[in-house]
């Protein structure tokens, strides 16, 4: 059994026992400095020799090859055209490519590179680009639309969060720009009341934290919102849990509660406004849901902020419309709110014994984080509370982790699986990857570039690696006939694609779009009502359900109330920072394709598109579902079992034509299949 | 393959089915070669579906298992690790909160917070050494389900799953009911690097039950022809790519749910239960019936086979005022528990079940906040029951004021390995292939408490 966690041990030693057991090798040995690899500053990997030159088209392949040639491996051979560019499309936009695309691209004269290329430069143009990898990137930030915990009230203006997110990924902002204005957007000048707007609605990162709401102690409220803010910043772009320090050194990392403390102080400091207030004993009660208490926004047009407008935007204006009488009650959208953060009372935050909220103890500057390997956080002015110079210091070229981290959610997405399995894990229980020198070139391109995300996606997909085909692809290994699939490394190293399930998001969106119902507006404003309550049994509720046309990354995420179908499809729990998702395959996702209303209503929407057309034969409406739905033509013979399916079917006697129940089961089936659910 | 031609065979040992029939013919050979190993060591004659039932490494004491997690860490200084020094120690030290009493033949020490279970004390076999190694909630409820504080592994019940296959027809082999969604969440169940298959089910209980389990849009042979068109869309891809333990777990989950749609509304169904079976659980006592239900709906999955099952009770992290607040959770799973206990017995079935209670910590002897008590992850109690253990029994020891365990250790993966042994499996010899290297549920280490085994 490993015990690793004993305080005053010499921490290097720590360390390497920790990396030495989780490889199952019993060693005592443990050198004297070991730092953990992630800690070390990016090495400028330059591309290793191999000897299939012919086979590399970047130099993320040449990283790639060099290490299956040490095993005596070869990649699998290159996935086909249909294959690539539903792979590529659900990566870049998540949904799937278009009859006229998937048409289109296997035309191109141009070869598979040229193709590609093209097919993703355009994709990545489009404004459903954002609202894939925006969404990525809120499953790292615990997103939510609600505060969830003891009393559930809504946040009425997380979605302008949302929507910034969105819209960043889009523009392609710098992520040193992204990082800089969620925590410290409103302490960066701007040229027009837009830019202000946009610069101080990035700061509701820090405001989304689940906290309690009806904690009795003000102090332990505080810091526990303070916690949050560590919490999110320190796990979303360094990929350290520096949060554990709250209460004792760090058993692991090299972080200790001087450190917590310091960067504490930094939060400490900050004013959150969330739009929701809370009981403590001390302040007596307030409105959970209070418009008083949310970020003002200058106005557009005068550049200055403004009242509150008239209408309902507390828990108290809530009540006195619902005491009319009135039951489908909306907040009111005010154009000039949001939430986000602010700087407070600037003050060094004391240290708390246990982290017991009144047991203080002496209280370090703020912002003096000594982390070993890590380099030192600027001085603080004494008029700020740090968040900048926070920002600098996790941007900074010398802070190795921000750049290794994101690019490894970026590797992640794009192939199932980081280069560092954990994601969200940099810290010591995070063993060197295989691939290192692959990630920190990447990471120091990624730099290079100009921190451009749009640019990172693109090189790792016009990489070969990225355009592999599955297991059946690979050739055949030589003198190795005993290997078989559990044993072949290939694709722990990359040397072959593996099947991914879609995730909610994909798999929702893109049953709407086949129902011809998706629409790609926004919804506008507030989609969330009610006044919150204990958990589960909170009276907050989401005004678009399941079936709304939206694309699902605009559905509010309330906190222990998501439908069902969420977490059947390993949607994160928003409570949590979650950046890589859990894959399950069992039989309620069988249910839900088989038997829910959802499913059924968006086949009979499909079946009425193929069906509209009186022109088409059969088999002509059955080559256009196989095509929209899996994005591949038919074979012969699945035709002839789809024209068979729909003859053998007995529709029921009911006023719905028989024509169309057989379609809607044809195209229900298709919905249902592996193809459909997964991307190869 | 219509549903109701699958041959009823309760005990479920040898029974090719429809279901059965269509995993050979769609999966067998195909993923499974991690399995044969086992198999051949087992004697099988031929490679089978993942979930067919497995021949044990040795003989086993139960076939059945039940974890009743008590999430939050339940005070075992107040309920079944009788510290009288603390009692007397006062300062810092907090007594306990009920009054100890000696229970049956057997006398083992349980507190007035379970009278209803205290009268089946000489059925258990009571852990009083348990240890974790970290007293953190998320770290301890994943090591305490996979063994791992930090890394995705896979879980007991899918360990067990993978090892023993299951005894279920229509019904997974490995049910979680009412699982936490945090701390860990799904991976508290996951199946980790394991086949999709072997992972657990989450079941709610009452109206939650399992959403989409109703067939409302198509005739029953009309969805039985779509689904025939769909598994031989799905066997086409598997048939390119044969290696793809993903897809031979979505293609059983087809036929599962199928299956699903007749047994779970089914087995879900309490409604039918006689009178003084309602009673016997607290079904109709608010206070109990969450948990009573959780129970019984266990007891009838067992009857249908299931392989592993786990019960949720939260909310047993009582830092404040154990009097109450551990009296109220006490009181909403003594009953169920008790009468899931008497159940089993008079069914026959609780000599072949193991019946496993415990959070994932204990609770510090010393105040915590008012009435309260911190976290202990250095000397605990859990408890056996049924398939194999020593009955009326006690093993294991805290020091005299319950600071830590000092007798009887038994860390996560000692209690691991125990727990597979019971069930007729060597945690040595359970391996999975996984990134080049064997894995295990109890990593490099892990010790059979045989002191505990009847």
């Amino acid at each position: 059994m490993r015990r690793l966690a004993r305080v005053g041990i010499v921490r290097t030693t720590i360390l390497s026992l920790v990396i030495t057991t989780m490889i199952g090798v019993v060693s005592a040995c443990a050198a004297e400095d070991a730092s953990l690899w992630s800690f070390q500053p990016l090495r400028g990997e330059t591309a290793p020799t191999i000897r299939d030159q012919a086979w590399p088209r970047s130099d993320v392949d040449r990283f790639i090859l060099a290490k299956l040639e040490e095993q005596k491996l070869s990649p699998a051979r290159d996935a086909d055209r249909a294959t690539l560019i539903r792979r590529a499309s659900f990566d870049l936009v998540g949904l799937p490519p278009s009859p006229e695309e998937i048409a289109a691209f296997s035309a191109d004269s141009a070869n598979d590179d040229v193709a590609l290329a093209r097919f993703v430069d355009r994709l990545l143009q489009s404004p459903r680009f954002g609202e894939r990898w925006g969404r990525h990137w809120l499953d790292a930030v615990r997103y939510a639309d609600s505060v969830g915990k003891s009393w559930n009230a809504p946040f009425t203006y997380a979605w302008r969060y949302r929507d910034y997110v969105i819209d960043s990924f889009n523009q392609d902002k710098p992520f040193d720009r992204f990082v800089t204005e969620q925590l410290a957007g409103d302490l960066l000048p701007s040229r027009s009341a837009a830019q202000e707007r946009e610069q101080r609605i990035a700061t509701g990162f820090l405001a989304l934290g689940s906290i309690s709401l009806q904690e009795g102690s003000r102090e332990q409220s505080i810091m526990d919102r303070v916690d949050d803010q560590i919490d999110v910043t320190t796990r979303a772009f360094l990929g350290l849990t520096v949060s554990c320090a709250r209460c004792h050194d760090h058993k692991l990392d090299p972080v200790t509660m001087r450190d917590y403390y310091a960067l504490a102080g930094i939060f400490y400091s900050t004013r959150l406004w969330t739009g929701q207030g809370t009981h403590t004993r001390e302040f007596g009660s307030m409105d959970y849901v209070d418009g008083d208490l949310l970020l003002r926004l200058p106005d557009l047009v005068s550049g200055k902020p403004t009242e509150l407008s008239a209408g309902v935007h507390s828990m108290s204006d809530f009540q006195d419309e619902w005491r009319t009488g009135r039951r489908d009650i909306r907040y009111t959208t005010d154009p000039n709110r949001a939430m986000g953060a602010s700087e407070g009372d600037i003050r060094d935050c004391e240290i708390r014994l246990k982290g017991k909220p009144y047991d203080r103890d002496v209280a370090p500057s703020r912002g003096i984080v000594r982390i070993a390997g890590l380099p030192e956080l600027s001085d603080i002015p004494a008029s700020a509370s740090g968040r900048l110079q926070l920002a600098r210091w996790i941007t900074s070229r010398e802070n190795p982790l921000t750049a290794r981290v994101f690019v490894n959610r970026v590797w992640s997405h794009l192939f199932g699986r980081g280069i560092v399995p954990l994601v969200d894990e940099f810290g010591s229980v995070s063993e060197e990857p295989v691939h290192r020198e692959l990630l920190d070139h990447l990471a120091q391109q990624f730099v290079a570039d100009g921190w451009s995300i749009k640019k990172l996606i693109r090189a790792i997909m016009l990489s070969r690696t990225y355009q592999l085909g599955g297991w059946a692809l690979l050739p055949v290994p030589h003198g190795n006939e005993e290997m078989d699939g559990q044993e072949c490394p290939s694709s722990e190293l990359f040397g072959r694609a593996t099947p991914r399930r879609l995730d909610w998001e994909a798999i929702r969106d893109s049953l709407l779009l086949a129902s011809g119902r998706l629409t790609f507006d926004r919804p506008p404003g507030i989609q969330v009502a009610g006044t919150g309550g204990k958990a589960r049994g909170s009276s907050t509720y989401s005004l678009l359900k399941i079936d709304a046309q939206y694309r699902t990354a605009y559905l509010p995420v309330l906190r222990s109330l998501m439908p069902e179908e969420y977490s059947t499809f390993d949607f994160p729990d928003p409570h949590q920072i979650q950046g890589q998702r859990e894959v399950t395959t069992v039989a309620p996702q069988a249910l839900f394709f088989m038997n829910s209303d959802f499913v059924v209503e968006c086949a009979r929407g499909a079946a009425e598109r193929l069906l509209k057309d009186d022109s088409l034969t059969s088999s002509q409406r059955v080559r256009l579902a196989y095509l929209r739905l899996l994005s591949r033509e038919p074979l012969v013979d699945e035709v002839s079992d789809a024209l068979s399916l729909l003859r053998d079917l007995q529709p029921p006697a009911s006023p719905r034509s028989p024509e169309q129940y057989r379609w809607t089961t044809l195209v229900q089936a298709l919905m249902s299949s592996a193809e459909f659910r997964y991307v190869r | 393959m219509p549903v109701n031609e699958r041959a009823e065979d309760k005990d479920g040992q040898e029974c090719p089915s429809s279901r059965r029939a269509f995993l050979q013919q769609a999966a067998c050979g195909f993923g499974w070669l991690a399995l044969t190993a086992l198999a051949a060591q087992a004697e099988t004659p031929t490679v089978k579906g993942p979930l067919a039932p497995k021949q044990p490494h040795f003989k086993m004491k139960a076939k059945r298992a039940i974890f009743l997690f008590m999430e939050g860490g339940p005070s075992q200084l107040d309920t079944f690790d009788w510290k009288p020094e603390l009692a007397r120690a006062g300062g810092r030290y907090l007594a306990p909160a009920f009054p100890f009493k000696q229970r049956g033949d057997s006398g083992l020490w349980i507190s007035d917070a379970f009278p209803q279970l205290a009268q089946h004390a000489d059925e258990l076999c009571l852990l009083n050494g348990m240890t974790t190694n970290n007293a953190g909630h998320q770290q301890a409820v994943l090591a305490m389900h996979t063994g791992s504080e930090n890394l995705v592994r896979p879980s007991l019940g899918a360990w067990t799953v993978y090892g023993l296959g299951s005894m279920a027809e229509d019904l997974p082999g490995f049910v979680t009911i009412n699982p936490v969604s945090h701390l860990g969440g799904a991976q508290n169940y996951g199946s980790a690097f394991l086949p999709a298959t072997f992972q657990g089910t989450r079941l709610g209980t009452g109206q939650r039950g399992v959403p989409h389990i109703a067939n409302r849009h198509l005739s029953e042979g009309d969805q039985r022809r779509q689904l025939d068109f769909v598994q031989k869309l799905n066997r086409r891809v598997l048939a390119q790519d044969p290696n793809q333990p993903d897809l031979e777990g979505l293609i059983q989950s087809y036929e599962l749910a199928y299956q699903m749609q007749t047994s779970v509304p089914e087995t879900l169904d309490l409604s039918r239960e006689p009178a003084h079976i309602r009673e016997l659980y607290g079904l109709d006592d608010s206070a109990t019936e969450n948990f009573g239900s959780q129970c019984l709906l266990a007891r009838r999955l067992m009857e249908k086979g299931v392989r592993f099952i786990q019960l949720t009770s939260t909310g047993w992290d009582h830092h404040n005022n154990i009097r109450e607040s551990l009296g109220a959770r006490a009181a909403s799973v003594d009953r169920p528990i008790a009468g899931l206990l008497s159940d089993l017995k008079q069914k026959g079935m609780l000599d072949e079940t193991l019946v496993i209670w415990g959070g994932e910590f204990g609770r510090q002897p010393r105040e915590d906040n008012p009435g309260g008590r911190g976290h202990a992850n250095r000397g605990y109690t859990m408890w056996l029951a049924g398939g194999g253990v020593k009955r009326g029994f006690r093993y294991g020891a805290t020091d005299e004021l319950g600071e830590q365990a000092v007798e009887g250790k038994l860390g996560t993966h000692d209690l691991h390995a125990t727990l597979l042994h019971l069930l007729g499996l060597d945690h040595e010899q359970l391996t999975f292939r996984h990134a080049g290297r064997d894995f295990r549920l109890t990593d490099v280490a892990g010790k059979v408490a045989k002191e505990i085994i009847a």
